[in-house]
């Protein structure tokens, strides 16, 4: 059964068993030369600069405009960090009874008990000028 | 044709002249009808549906030569284009044949049948319809590779396959066959 199933393509060989009309691939060399003058070939459309181009300045657009968007963004967030006093602090030690409140429980670092200071200092000063 | 009549560089160099592209065209023709016929006969089995889809396939290569840039062979531009249609031509038909799966290839078996230009024995009528049961990518390698001879690489170029998924396909395509004849046996 092996041998039958190994042997059942080399029994058949290689030729299907279709055939064509007599002269058909003559006739149909002929037909087709003929054929061929009913049909224009499509020219070739050549991509203007701006069609090879275009993809590349879309990139470029594209980048561009993430790194405005950044440069937006950063911009904003660091007029808001970048404030020397924070409004809240300052308005506490306009009290001076609440100062020893405030520092005890308040949430004080050290940056924000100087930068009060100095510009205290630079207040005294400035009202001390003739 | 002979041959040596043909060398496809000069005929290419031809292709691109306005002047000698129609006659450069008319040896394409001279020289790939019988081998692109034989292969989408295998693929649709009738000669008249294989006759006209054989000429479907030179009008497009003819109106489309100027999009033929000469990176791939002619032959492989050729054939991919003749497949194409046959693949095309074998979708209507099974959309107007078929109602399931399992009959998707009988109308095939049956144009067979009925084909006054299939003079092959019992035996071949057999292989053919274990053929028309592959599914149609191993039925291509089948083909390609069974009847035509051809070579592994040149399919891969053709069907954009690697040549180990191509071994493999054909291998299975094969084991079906040999299995179909033994379920008849």
């Amino acid at each position: 059964m092996k041998k039958n199933k190994q042997d059942i393509l080399s029994r058949i060989g290689r030729e299907p068993g279709f055939k064509v009309p007599d002269n058909f691939f003559e006739e149909f060399t002929s037909k087709m030369e003929k054929e061929l003058s009913n049909h224009e070939i499509i020219p070739e459309v050549k991509p203007s600069v701006w069609n090879r181009i275009r993809p590349y300045i879309y990139m470029t657009a594209m980048f561009a405009g993430i790194w405005c968007m950044m440069w937006i963004f950063n911009d904003l967030a660091g007029v808001k960090d970048n404030s020397p006093i924070n409004p809240t602090i300052v308005a506490g030690f306009q009290n001076e009874d609440n100062i020893h409140e405030i520092m005890l429980h308040g949430d004080i670092s050290e940056y924000d008990i100087y930068t009060y200071e100095d510009s205290v200092a630079a207040d005294e000063a400035f009202m001390e000028l003739p | 044709m002979a041959q040596q009549d043909y060398n496809e560089e000069i005929i290419i160099e031809e292709l691109r002249d306005s002047e000698t592209c129609q006659k450069a065209f008319s040896k394409v023709i001279k020289h790939y009808s019988e081998p692109l016929y034989w292969q989408i006969r295998r693929m649709v089995i009738d000669h008249d549906n294989a006759n006209d889809i054989l000429q479907e396939t030179f009008i497009k290569a003819w109106i489309n030569i100027n999009h033929f840039r000469g990176d791939a062979k002619l032959s492989t531009w050729l054939y991919k284009i003749a497949i194409n249609e046959s693949i095309t031509f074998l979708n209507k038909e099974r959309n107007k044949h078929t109602s399931s799966i399992d009959e998707e290839n009988s109308f095939l078996i049956n144009s067979l049948e009925a084909d006054e230009w299939f003079d092959g024995d019992n035996l071949r009528l057999e292989l053919q319809k274990a053929i028309n049961k592959l599914p149609e990518k191993q039925r291509l390698v089948f083909n390609m590779r069974y009847f035509d001879e051809m070579k592994y690489e040149d399919m891969s170029e053709i069907l954009g396959t690697s040549v180990g998924a191509l071994k493999a396909s054909y291998h299975h395509a094969v084991k079906k066959i040999e299995d179909f004849f033994s379920s008849i046996d």
